[in-house]
């Protein structure tokens, strides 16, 4: 036993620091939500807001499968269909996976895991917010605008969430707010990405290194970079349109001299990277899942850092390849097939690393880490199915189809939602203080992975059937009645599984089995203190040595106790630390 | 309420004949050479896929099972392994390989899918997509058709394809990939059909309101029956060379201006007069109605026979489609270029009654 013991942590009232600023953010009531810097009450503001989005975008979503479940004769007119699943994938993406991983966990891990009393800027951090949900309305109040034909009530986006021109100038008025609505969406995210580098390169407690920083950590800081260049792109696209819908230039207008591609090449630059800012913190999020539940150290910790930032570097080089039908020369189209298939080598590594983490541990298989592998077996379907796409000739043919559709579900869905469940019910007990109900969690998986299985497979053999996609109907002799009855059930099937999450999230948050400090005993040091963590975070940190520093405090405390049960025992070696 | 009275009937051709026309997609019945080459690589691909799908789903599957505990010992640790650098070095390599080879062969077959044939029998079809139809130009013939694209069969083709709106994107699931047309620019694609037969074609890039009814119908023939159709197509010849409509009893009878009353085929030739009389010739090419000359919306030779209208969004079953079809288009097509033109009940069964001659 060659552990030099670590000073004990001890996160008594008594040693609460008792500076005026503390005691300002300690006021209760609602007066202290609206006006808070504190990171861990902006991010959880950030959670619950966006997770409200997230079950308008899914109730979206459901209106969309009910609209194609038999063909011919659907129930919305399809001006309004065209709202609705523009509306879904808006919501969606932009007010609920970015927002929820970036804003929401980020904020309230980033600094616990580092061993900070709040992020950097705590006040740009409220901004941050409170840019978000002003922007969500008025993104959704173009429902109640007129539609300029005046067939309809509403006149919402109808130019799908890539909203390319020429379209998305002619379209009604809810485009504009459309637009507006996500530049300030996007101002939002670089002061937050800005906030999360400068925290991260600053304030980590002395001792953590960058190498032994937690993944997820390194995860933030990868995507707030990619974001902080990526975004000004999209605002500026998104600026042309406006300025040609309004103020009367032709950016993108042919009539004009504007070129209809410009947009979408500027769309994609941050479009594509933003696929990566929808799922590198959720691959952070199963890097820390998977090493508490398996009671082992990340398999290839430095393989698993670099392979996240050299995808965050890979990932501005390959936005072409949303654009293999627009008619880009064959040399154009080499290179960003060449580089969607290089990026598909860091991403491999990552899973074949979280397998050799798994691969020999004590697995148990509690809600998170049942969601984590959950994500592992579908975020492989998700990639695989883009190595179809990436190949330009097939791509010709699958391009906006339905295997597209179905292709993004098995990556934002397979991929960032089940990792975001896994993060939910990891950090539940550190968020409320209380242990959610292990049996509905399980409950929730199966029938969450059953019902996103039915939804959004069968979206593959559609696309290859030929089934274009965003369209409002189809006719009955295409054959493609089946496999979207099939999907419907499914989506619903997928709804009700999230009614057991809300449920069960909202009666244990109320009278949950109080959680304490660490219930998986965990390895990082937002498990060092209390549940939640008062104000000022901390009162003591540990020693940093290693990239699991509760571990090190969990050996150190058998260590000095001399108790029987070793923590190496099975092994027959020492109970080595981290090597790093 | 619609949709509830259609279930019934739906389930049931649902468990009948799942997929009646669709059940040879292109991946199966490719009908060109360059949708036979897509789909060699697609299923290369597939299989591929497949391989890996096992192996690694197989991985995750097997350690799950293999290394589940119910009940850990708190402080028990399994071995901690902290990494491999040759395992590392193979799960990079390995997989970069097999893309490196992968791409290797895709390069190879891109080459002959973009090379526009230098053949002197190569035709050329312009391609025009607007909100919500589509026009074809056949090279220096003047023909232009909407809706309707008749191709031959083993000639090779070039598709000029742009817009006048807003973007489409040109596609025939069974011929070839899509291509984008984008306003103010020109894409090419080129391919040769190999199977004579009747496609499904659509726009398949949002477009608006319309976007799902903007189909059409592709014919592809023999080259002789194509040459032939391209006469009879012929601007100016289109009148002459029509066959008079099916149920007159003689060639003199065809419908003429002034003169509906005569016409034995009752009040079809009334129609025909109506016809021309509302100006449906200004956007239609109608045998039988002189000055019927138009190419704006789709030749309405054959009409009676088609079992889908309107690029195939519109069902075709007897005159009462047909009529619903003519009095009010925009509730059965929303964003159709053709207009509501008002008319009365009989107006419409009146100009039916000669649409149904037109086989």
């Amino acid at each position: 036993m060659a552990i030099t013991a670590a000073p004990p942590v001890v996160a008594s009232p008594e040693l609460r620091p008792s500076s005026h600023t503390i005691a300002a953010i300690e006021r209760r009531g609602i007066g202290a939500w609206l006006t808070t810097p504190d990171h861990k009450k902006i991010g959880l503001l950030y959670m619950v807001s966006t997770l409200i989005f997230f079950a308008l975008g899914g109730l979206a979503a459901l209106l969309v499968r009910t609209q194609l479940a038999l063909p011919e004769s659907p129930p919305f007119e399809p001006e309004l269909y065209n709202q609705i699943f523009t509306m879904h994938a808006t919501v969606m993406i932009f007010l609920f996976i970015i927002p929820f991983g970036v804003g929401g966990l980020g904020n309230y891990f980033v600094p616990l895991m580092i061993g900070a009393r709040d992020m950097a800027f705590p006040k740009i951090n409220a901004l941050s917010f409170w840019m978000i949900l002003p922007a969500g309305l008025l993104i959704l109040s173009g429902f109640f605008f007129p539609d300029p034909t005046g067939k309809f009530p509403t006149g919402g986006a109808e130019a799908g969430w890539v909203s390319y021109p020429p379209l998305s100038e002619r379209g009604p008025f809810g485009q504009s707010l459309w637009l507006v609505g996500v530049i300030i969406l996007g101002s939002s995210s670089i002061l937050g990405s800005m906030n999360f580098i400068v925290t991260i390169l600053n304030m980590r407690t002395p001792g953590m290194t960058m190498h032994r920083l937690p993944l997820f950590v390194w995860a933030m800081l990868t995507t707030s970079v990619i974001q902080l260049i990526a975004t000004p792109a999209l605002a500026a696209v998104l600026l042309m349109v406006l300025a040609d819908r309004h103020l009367g230039t032709h950016f993108f207008d042919p009539g004009g001299g504007g070129d209809v591609l410009g947009y979408q090449h500027g769309f994609w630059f941050y479009s594509h990277p933003a696929v990566y800012i929808m799922i590198l913190p959720y691959f952070g999020i199963i890097s820390e899942v998977l090493q508490v539940f398996s009671r082992k150290p990340i398999f290839g910790y430095k393989a698993v850092a670099y392979s996240t930032a050299a995808i965050g570097v890979m990932g501005f080089l390959v936005w072409a390849h949303h654009m293999f039908t627009v008619g880009l020369p064959v040399i154009s189209q080499t290179f960003f097939m060449f580089m969607t298939m290089l990026i598909a080598v860091p991403t491999g590594i990552k899973i074949f690393n979280w397998a050799g983490t798994l691969w020999g541990g004590h697995l148990q298989f509690k809600a998170p880490l049942l969601f984590a592998v959950g994500f592992l077996t579908m975020f492989v379907i998700g990639g695989l199915s883009g190595v179809y796409s990436a190949i330009v000739p097939v791509d010709y043919q699958l391009h906006d189809t339905y295997f597209i559709v179905g292709h993004i579900h098995y990556v934002l869905f397979g991929g960032s939602v089940f990792a975001l469940f896994s993060g939910v019910y990891y950090w539940f007990p550190k968020v409320t203080g209380r242990l959610y109900s292990e049996s509905l969690g399980a409950w929730h998986f199966w029938l969450m992975l059953i019902g996103f299985n039915l939804t959004f497979f069968p979206m593959h053999i559609l696309g290859v059937m030929g089934m274009q996609r965003r369209i409002a109907t189809y006719p009955i002799e295409t054959g493609f009645l089946p496999w979207n009855l099939v999907e419907t059930a499914g989506a619903f099937l997928l709804g009700f599984s999230m009614l057991i999450f809300f449920w069960n999230a909202i009666v244990s948050w109320a009278r949950g089995a109080p959680a304490g400090n660490d219930p998986w005993l965990g390895n990082t040091l937002e498990w060092v203190t209390t549940s939640p963590p008062p104000a000022y975070n901390f009162t003591s940190l540990p020693r940093i040595r290693s990239e699991r520093p509760l571990r090190d405090l969990r050996l150190a405390a058998l260590g000095a106790d001399g108790l029987q049960a070793q923590p190496a025992l099975e092994s027959g070696q020492p109970p080595a630390t981290a090597p790093h | 309420m619609r949709r509830v009275l259609l279930a019934a009937p739906l389930a049931v051709a649902f468990f009948a004949s799942p997929s009646p026309a669709a059940a040879q997609p292109w991946v199966v019945a490719p009908a060109s050479d360059g949708a036979e080459t897509i789909s060699q690589l697609f299923w290369f691909t597939l299989v591929l896929a497949t391989i890996v799908f096992v192996l690694i789903e197989g991985l995750l599957i097997y350690s799950s099972l293999r290394f589940r505990r119910r009940a850990p010992l708190p402080f028990h640790e399994p071995p901690q392994m902290h990494g491999n650098t040759r395992l590392e070095v193979m799960w990079a390599t390995v997989p970069a390989l097999i893309l490196v080879g992968l791409f290797g062969i895709t390069v190879s077959r891109m080459g002959d899918l973009s090379q526009l044939p230098t053949d002197p029998s190569t035709l050329h079809i312009g391609v025009t997509g607007r909100q919500f139809q589509w026009d074809f130009a056949y090279g220096t013939s003047g023909v232009k058709s909407t809706n309707d694209l008749h191709i031959p069969v083993g000639t090779p083709l070039i598709f000029d394809v742009t817009s006048i709106d807003v973007i489409h994107s040109f596609w025939v699931p069974d011929l070839y990939g899509k291509i984008d047309a984008n306003p103010g620019r020109i894409n090419h694609i080129t391919f040769k059909a190999t199977q004579p037969g009747t496609y499904r074609g659509v726009c398949a890039e949002l477009c608006g309101p319309g976007h799902a009814g903007m189909q059409f119908r592709v014919e592809a023939v023999s080259l002789t029956d194509f040459q032939q159709w391209l006469e009879q197509q012929q601007p100016g010849a289109s009148a002459a060379l029509a066959a008079p409509p099916v149920g007159a009893p003689a060639p003199g009878a065809v419908a003429k201006p002034g003169a509906p009353a005569a016409a034995p085929g009752g009040n079809a030739g009334a129609g025909a007069a109506l016809m021309a009389q509302k100006g449906c010739g200004g956007c239609h090419t109608v045998p039988g109605v002189p000055g019927a000359t138009g190419s704006v919306g789709p030749n309405l030779a054959g009409v009676a026979s088609r079992t889908r209208i309107a690029g195939g969004v519109v069902a075709n079953n007897g005159p009462d489609d047909l009529k619903k079809w003519i009095m009010n288009p925009s509730a059965l097509k929303p964003g159709t270029a053709m207009p509501t033109l008002g008319l009365s009940d009989d107006e419409a069964t009146t100009i039916v009654a000669f649409l149904e001659t037109l086989k």
